[in-house]
């Protein structure tokens, strides 16, 4: 056996136990193929994480063992002594590489031949049997420095007798749940391949110090990219020429109607960006994420779920209104007595409590040549900042969470006497508003909108109740 | 400002809007790599290392579709400013002309000349200032009359529907943009005025040279010269100590107030004293017209060249290009979806368990144990079970010497072999390699029942049997089904 340049582990085990989910995982990959049908994975499939161009660590997702029973028996007949073990199997590689019989134990040996490390896979949600130990003794007389891991397909616990059988061959056992495993998580699993091996534990510190900070990249990216949609969608107007003969009522419709349309496939592409920056690349938009993500944006269901209550309104209403009083008060140097705050919030708490009712603004204005223009937007209802970020605070938690293994759609749903800024803090939601006025308006320099991106990120960084 | 840099931030914002639609590690691989060939500390984070990133993009020739846009747009601001001063100075010529008309009776009326030509510019100056700086305190109506009103408007919104770069909208969908649009809007303003007050002022001096002109003021309210006078003075503030030809004196102003009911024809002498005022004239046009519209032209177009310069150093594109270009790129090399096992469109052959005529009863993998296992085929009215638990663990001659010995034993009724086996394990070829010797053994014409049970020894799920149910299908045996325990 040689020893590889960069640590490598191969993910070995019974068909049908997560290994490719496991891969898919760790290598967040959703293109790796998932399937309940055994003998998915016919061929060694080699993901190789690299920082700046270095590979620091390869995974190899293998086929299942078919006939171990068979695989063991040959080796016993070839092994002269317990020294002789790995050579055996390299031996036995060797014989059967052109043995279709044989195929898939061939593609699974000979990543361990090549100095991989093992990472066996059970299934801890069932019961352990006896004919996992065939297997169990074939890893061992590889010789190479394992790990197993017991993995959660279903709801059963078979972990405890698991853990007594894996323990009799292997050092290390851990569980690792490949569908519902966080972040930390796989950051501790990929620590724990450390273990294995000393020398392997410099590149592996490092894969970790990449992923995190390629993680916190990531939620910048996004908060930028929310930013973006929300700066386009809460100042995005559609205009149409007036004549004299036109149904101003039609006009109003038509034109409301495809501002709708325009903010929602805004928001879509957002969406779609925020899942290719967390690698979700083949996340199928057909299948709906969540039902109340992919229903219309401007159903009354989603505005009570994502809008703030009616008091929360009128309290940001009056927070942000005191911010803008507050300008005058500055410009009239204090001598105002802070009136123009005060002012400020009791118009911008009344303003938000009663509210006009009206979606979208719509004016008639003058054109160049003395024809007329007829204006519906920017969207003005005060809950429709809220309701954009609470979806798009939503998506990005369902993305940024959801492991690469998992296929099918995700159902999330908020408490029905809850709505989904009910748990973010004060102080930031204070902030918002205040950003989201602005934003609003188109008031926002370079300086606001680097807050307004920093107070999503903290957004997107506080947990989602679920 | 550099109309190459702002052609230049034009096709790079352009470009990066496209290449959004290149997969996120293409980018980063690509970004990174040029990154690192950047010597960071010589060149200035942004907008440095946006442009010499944008050069090895072009010196790869990867950025030659959306190249013309920011051509064809600076060629689109150029040709907009020479209208709009041609326009300007045409607009001006004929405010002026209308305005300095005298045909020896009435004088021109200092008030409403200025008041008209330099007096609503000015006014219409500081709403556009105001607009830019202190907008929220502006009422909608007044903003909309203003932009109703505004030939930098007129351009902007053309150029806005007939270019593809979203740079003119004032009111921002990007803040940037928002910033940008504003001043160049400006600038745009300033060009239409500077062309306008040109026009007036090569009216003026025309009709000074050229014609005899006399200028007055009048007023309905008591107003004695003194107090003129001291406006006027004050009108001429910035240029009185240096050039008293064109500051008025008491005597002048005292001399020019006029009243249209004394319907007098001025004689000559009067007239000559009346023209005395064509210096302050040109004067106030100059200052109050021109100068400032030429200064802010100076400043919006400073202005513009500071938001071309941010357009190339924030927003959401450039922020996420400099990471790139910055932050250690993070990959996973796996490779594309391979090729998978199983023939999903087999046929499955799915059966009921009937086990009153099973001639042989084996056990796979101890799915139940030998105790339980009789209990379980009593209940089902099978009182003797041949039970070859743990046969995967034996070898291949093992096994069939020990079906040839339950084939042996019962000779004649052996029309069907019934396996069972552990419904939550899939079933692997070493299961089919078995099959195939049970087979051997009976021969073909006897069926072979495969029933898989779950954890609690009943029947497995349909999805689960539909798995066993296609792979064996695989086989092409037409006499092995899988069938249900119940």
């Amino acid at each position: 056996m040689t020893a590889l340049s960069v640590p490598t582990f191969a993910v070995v085990g019974h068909p049908n136990k997560g290994k490719s989910s496991i891969v898919a995982t760790l290598a967040e990959d959703d293109r790796v193929a998932i399937s309940r049908t055994p003998g998915t994975t016919r061929k060694a499939r080699r993901h190789t994480f690299t920082l700046d161009g270095e590979a620091l660590y390869t995974l190899v997702d293998t086929p299942g063992f078919q006939r171990p029973g068979e695989v063991l028996d040959w080796l016993k007949q070839h092994a002269g002594s317990a020294s002789d073990r790995p050579e055996a199997v390299a031996a036995f590689v060797e014989r059967h590489r052109e043995d279709p019989r044989f195929a898939d134990e061939c593609e699974l040996l000979t990543p361990l031949i090549e100095g991989a490390g093992i990472l066996y896979v059970v299934d801890g949600a069932k019961p352990y049997g006896p004919e996992y130990e065939i297997e169990m003794e074939i890893l061992q007389w590889t010789g190479r420095p394992r790990m197993a891991l017991i993995n959660l397909i279903g709801a059963g616990d078979y972990q405890e007798e698991w853990r007594h059988a894996l323990g009799q061959y292997f050092s290390l056992v851990r569980v690792f749940d490949a569908m519902h495993a966080d972040f930390d998580k796989r950051i501790s699993l990929l620590r724990g391949f450390g273990e294995l091996d000393q020398a392997w534990q410099g590149k592996l510190e490092a894969a970790v110090s990449g992923l995190q900070s390629e993680r916190r990249s990531r939620v910048t990216r996004s908060a930028r990219e929310i930013a973006g949609c929300l700066s386009d969608n809460l100042t995005r107007v559609e205009r149409g020429t007036l004549k004299d003969s036109d149904d101003v009522d039609q006009l109003k419709e038509k034109l409301g109607q495809k501002l709708r349309k325009k903010i929602s496939e805004r928001e879509q592409a957002s969406f779609k960006r925020v899942e290719r920056i967390y690698r979700h690349e083949h996340l199928d938009r057909d299948t709906p994420v969540t039902e109340i993500i992919e229903s219309d944006l401007f159903t009354r269901a989603n505005w009570e779920v994502f809008g703030l209550s009616q008091g929360q309104l009128a309290i940001t209403g009056a927070i942000s209104g005191a911010a803008a009083g507050s300008g005058v008060d500055l410009v009239l140097g204090g001598t105002s007595l802070l009136m123009g705050a005060g002012v400020g919030a009791l118009l911008g708490g009344l303003g938000a409590w009663f509210g006009t009712g009206e979606l979208a603004r719509v004016k008639v204005l003058g054109g160049t040549l003395g024809d007329r223009v007829l204006q519906v937007g920017p969207i003005r209802a005060q809950n429709f900042p809220w309701v954009l970020l609470g979806r798009a605070w939503l998506h990005h938690h369902l993305v940024a969470e959801r492991n690469h293994a998992r296929r099918e759609a995700v159902v999330m749903t908020v408490g029905a006497d809850n709505n989904l800024m009910d748990v973010v803090p004060d102080a930031l939601r204070k902030q918002l508003a205040i950003s989201l006025r602005r934003l609003s308006r188109g008031e926002v320099d370079g300086t606001n909108y680097e807050q307004l991106i920093g107070q999503i990120e903290a957004l997107l960084n506080s947990a989602v109740t679920e | 400002m550099s109309h190459s840099l702002l052609s230049t931030a034009i096709n790079i914002l352009q470009w990066l809007e496209e290449d959004n639609d290149l997969p996120y590690q293409d980018r980063v691989e690509r970004d990174r790599l040029i990154g690192k060939s950047l010597q960071t500390g010589t060149i200035e984070p942004a907008p440095g290392q946006v442009l010499a990133w944008w050069q090895a993009i072009e010196d790869a020739n990867q950025a030659p579709d959306s190249k013309q846009s920011g051509e064809r747009l600076v060629a689109l601001i150029s040709l907009a400013t020479g209208v709009l001063v041609l326009l300007g100075i045409v607009f001006g010529i004929g405010v002026a002309g209308a305005l300095f008309t005298y045909q020896g009776d009435d004088p021109v009326n200092l008030f409403a000349l200025l008041g008209v030509l330099v007096g609503l510019p000015l006014l219409f100056m500081i709403g556009s200032l105001m607009l830019l700086k202190v907008r929220a305190f502006i009422p909608a109506s007044m903003r909309h009359a203003m932009a109703v009103l505004s030939p930098g408007r007129w351009v902007g919104n053309y150029l806005a529907r007939h270019t593809s770069v979203n740079l003119f909208e004032t009111v921002s969908q990007r803040p940037l943009r928002g910033a940008f649009a504003r001043w160049q809007l400006l600038a745009f303003g300033q060009s239409f005025a500077i062309g306008y007050f040109v026009g007036v002022l090569i009216v003026a001096l025309l009709l000074v040279v050229f014609t005899d002109l006399a200028f007055g003021w009048s007023t309905t309210l008591e107003t004695d010269a003194q107090f003129v006078w001291r406006i006027f003075n004050v009108l001429a503030l910035p240029w009185s100590a240096w050039l008293p030809l064109a500051t008025p004196d008491l005597a002048l102003v005292e001399a020019s107030r006029f009243y249209r009911l004394e319907n007098n024809v001025i004689d000559v002498a009067t007239a000559a004293e009346l023209g005395r005022w064509w210096p302050f004239v040109l004067m106030t046009i100059l200052v109050y017209g021109l100068v400032p519209r030429v200064l802010l032209a100076v400043v919006s177009g400073w202005q513009v060249s500071r938001a071309t310069r941010r357009l190339l150093a924030e927003g959401p594109q450039i922020t996420a290009l400099l990471d790139r270009l910055r932050a250690p790129a993070v990959s996973f090399d796996g490779p594309e979806e391979g090729e998978t096992g199983t023939d999903p469109q087999a046929t499955a052959l799915l059966a009921q368990l009937d086990l009153s005529e099973a001639g042989v009863v084996i056990i796979w993998n101890g799915v139940l144990a030998e105790s339980e296992a009789q209990a379980w085929l009593a209940g089902k009215g099978v009182g003797d079970a041949a039970n070859i638990d743990a046969a995967e663990r034996q070898s291949a001659a093992i096994q069939r010497e020990n079906l040839q010995a339950y084939a042996q034993s019962r000779r004649g009724s052996a029309s069907r072999v019934v396996i069972f086996t552990k419904g939550w394990e899939p079933p692997l070829l070493a299961f089919f390699d078995y099959l195939e010797r049970v087979r051997e053994v009976i021969g073909n014409d006897p069926v072979i029942m495969i029933v898989p049970l779950d954890l609690e020894r009943q029947s497995i799920t349909e999805e689960d049997r539909e798995i066993w149910a296609r792979a064996l299908a695989a086989r092409d045996d037409p006499r092995l089904y899988v069938a249900s325990a119940v």
